[in-house]
């Protein structure tokens, strides 16, 4: 079977680094990785892939608008997006949960589960 | 699969996630900095909304990494600075004293910043060949300045050490272990630094003394500098050789407060081996190998505690013990002696000629160690039972008049203010006869320990009698000794504690603050006027703190 893949747009240097090897290391699945917003919708529009791990915090273009800019797009429109956020409070995560997406991350993951976290979340087995 | 194999491939991951963070910690210690300045700055009153919202930001992305990396407290503590700054209207000026000890707290998460390399251009000028001690740590921006205090503390046989940046002061204290520190306020423009690095070193564990420099043409605010562990404030005109006169002071005073070991030996390297085994924090240890100069050293180290060997050549240890308990002055210092001989002949001759007790030789550091921590307590004990009130650990009165003629007469030299204040609970009586002296003591319990924990370094606090206390601030003007005491007592009022038969009661204490040299310059006069003071807060409804200022100058006359 071919490995999974996913793509993680975050601003983030370290964020990006860690979950990119912890995907690759501990789950095999191959990973692509944009800074920002646009980037991010330019590379999924490239290449599809499976999921998209997408921060919400982002300068200039943030995750709900660049979740936004993906649902218009029909080549991207169904891929599933979980929102990466550090964000603790119960209001902010109903919101994000609106917009849309197959789930919602906290911030800070833990390396050695991200990749449990993400299959549970997508209904991988 | 093989557990190995998994295990092996997770230790993988886990140096490679370590690997991320190395090359990453500086962009967190930036983070950590920018809310540092931030904190400064709502110190300063001058935080926009610029700043704040930067600083928010930083803390976000500090709260959603470094859990990422093990730091989990890191998260935590980052998530409370973000609500902080993110709480409606923004942070106000009173969240600033919370903030800095959230970021402090966050900045020792990230490790030790000293490990990372110094800029060679830091401004760090040795004046020893060796940096394994300095005695004294200049912090100061003015390199001029910090030359003369080194050259000056040189020539009075202290080692000594000049850095001009927050950064090289942590790691001179990480590595150097300095015994005080003079810090230059105005450091390098960034008196939010210098004001953390005050509170980081101040609360450093051994505590390091830190003396401020203050200048007359620059604003500081004392009373935060005092609470931020600040052990005592000299300004800049005193010059060099009265900065160190009083450095000199505050060293010898601590020196006092730790426990003075003399061992006898003839065998240098038994002497070698004690000392290895007694020196730590709060002991100094003078080791002499020459038997017949006990008595010189005797007079001038005054030891707490002597460690004598029995047998040594030109006089046994049972001689010049029988020596010691013949003079009034030694006649009553433990000594403990070092034996090779342990047949009942000579341990009976050992107690015979007064000795408190013995320790076989060879020596095994342990049980020296045991034995004489067993005798230090009871003097620490001792000294502290003479020197403080028994309920609440506060200096007692006869203590704390010699403490406070002290203050007042340093004040004198430096020409520092000092303030005075007498506090009082209010209607204490009302809470013993309706829930009991227990429950009274406890009161007083707390209270002190309020006072103690408030007022450190120079500052005097003492129970003067009954439910009145006092309380010496170095360095303080009336308004800092107001503002202070009526923080004091908002936080007072809103304390609980438990009533015997269940449920809480509250209560609230008066104060009267007098201080050097605008209300009087004597001890007595400071302390009368403090309380004409205090009678007037008394009668003006209570639960408040009045200036002797403020009191018509016929109740001041009396």
């Amino acid at each position: 079977m071919k490995p999974r893949h996913i793509l993680i747009v975050d601003d983030e240097d370290d964020i990006r680094e860690v979950a990119e090897l912890s995907l690759e290391s501990v789950a095999g699945w191959r990973v692509a990785t944009a800074g920002s917003g646009p980037e991010g919708v330019s590379k999924a529009l490239e290449e599809p892939p499976d999921a998209i791990l997408l921060d919400v915090m982002m300068p200039d273009m943030d995750g709900p608008s660049t979740l936004a800019e993906l649902q218009r797009h029909e080549a991207t429109s169904d891929i599933p997006v979980l929102l990466v956020t550090a964000k603790v409070q119960a209001a902010d995560q109903r919101r994000f949960e609106a917009l849309g997406v197959a789930g919602v991350l906290r911030k800070p993951f833990d390396p050695m589960t991200l990749s449990d976290q993400v299959s549970g979340a997508l209904g991988w087995g | 699969m093989p557990s190995a194999g998994a295990s092996g491939a997770r230790a993988g991951l886990e140096a490679a996630i370590q690997g991320i963070w190395e090359r990453h910690r500086s962009d967190f210690v930036k983070g950590v900095e920018d809310l540092e300045s931030a904190v400064g700055a709502l110190l300063d009153g001058g935080l926009d909304e610029h700043g704040r919202a930067h600083a928010e930001r930083q803390a976000h992305k500090l709260a959603g990494s470094l859990g990422m990396f093990g730091r989990e407290r890191g998260t935590e503590l980052a998530r409370d600075i973000e609500r902080a700054l993110g709480a409606g209207g923004g942070p106000r000026r009173s969240d600033s004293l919370r903030l800095s000890r959230l970021v402090g707290a966050l900045r020792e998460e990230l490790g030790d910043e000293s490990n990372a390399p110094e800029p060679q251009d830091d401004g760090a000028q040795a004046t020893d060949g060796s940096l394994d001690r300095a005695t004294l740590l200049v912090i100061e921006g003015d390199g001029d300045l910090g030359a003369r205090l080194t050259t000056e503390a040189e020539s009075r046989g202290m080692r000594s050490r000049a850095v001009r940046t927050p950064s090289a002061a942590r790691a001179a204290v990480a590595h150097e272990r300095p015994e005080a520190v003079l810090l230059d306020l105005t450091l390098a423009d960034d008196s939010a630094g210098a004001l953390e690095l005050l509170s980081e070193v101040s609360r450093s564990d051994p505590a390091l003394p830190v003396l401020v420099l203050t200048s007359s043409d620059v604003f500081t605010d004392r009373v935060e500098v005092a609470r931020r562990g600040a052990f005592g404030f000299l300004p800049r005109s005193l010059g060099t050789v009265g900065v160190l006169d009083a450095v000199e002071e505050a060293l010898g005073r601590r020196t006092a407060e730790e426990a003075r070991i003399l061992v006898v030996d003839d065998d240098a390297a038994v002497l070698a081996a004690i000392r290895a085994v007694l020196d730590r924090e709060g002991v100094t240890v003078t080791t002499l190998d020459d038997p017949l100069a006990l008595w010189d050293v005797l007079e001038s180290v005054v030891p707490d505690l002597v460690v004598l060997d029995v047998d040594m050549p030109g006089a046994s240890g049972i001689e010049l013990l029988r020596t010691m308990r013949g003079d009034g002055r030694f006649r009553n210092t433990p000594v403990l002696f070092l034996t090779a001989h342990t047949d009942r002949e000579t341990v009976n001759m050992i107690f015979e000629s007064g000795a408190d007790d013995y320790v076989p030789k060879p020596v095994v550091g342990p049980e020296l160690r045991t034995r004489i921590e067993n005798r230090l307590e009871r003097i620490r004990l001792y000294r502290k039972l003479a020197e403080r009130d028994g309920l609440t650990g506060v200096l007692n009165r006869r203590t704390a008049e010699t403490a406070l003629e002290r203050l007042l007469r340093n004040a004198s030299l430096l020409e520092q203010p000092i303030c005075l204040a007498m506090l009082d609970l209010d209607h204490f009586k009302q809470v013993n006869d309706r829930y009991g002296h227990a429950a009274g003591d406890a009161v007083l319990r707390r209270f002190g320990g309020m006072l103690l924990a408030e007022f450190r370094g120079e500052d005097v606090v003492a129970r003067w009698g009954g439910e009145e206390f006092l309380v010496g601030m170095q360095g303080m003007t009336s308004d800092d000794g107001v503002r202070r005491v009526a923080e004091l007592i908002e936080s007072f009022r809103t304390q609980r504690f438990t009533a015997p038969e269940g449920g809480f009661f509250q209560l609230s204490f008066s104060a009267g603050v007098a201080a050097f040299p605008s209300d009087a310059s004597t001890v007595a006069d400071l302390y009368r006027v403090a309380d004409e003071a205090l009678y007037a807060a008394k009668k003006a409804g209570r639960s408040c703190v009045l200036p002797a200022a403020s009191l018509p100058a016929a109740a001041l006359a009396r």
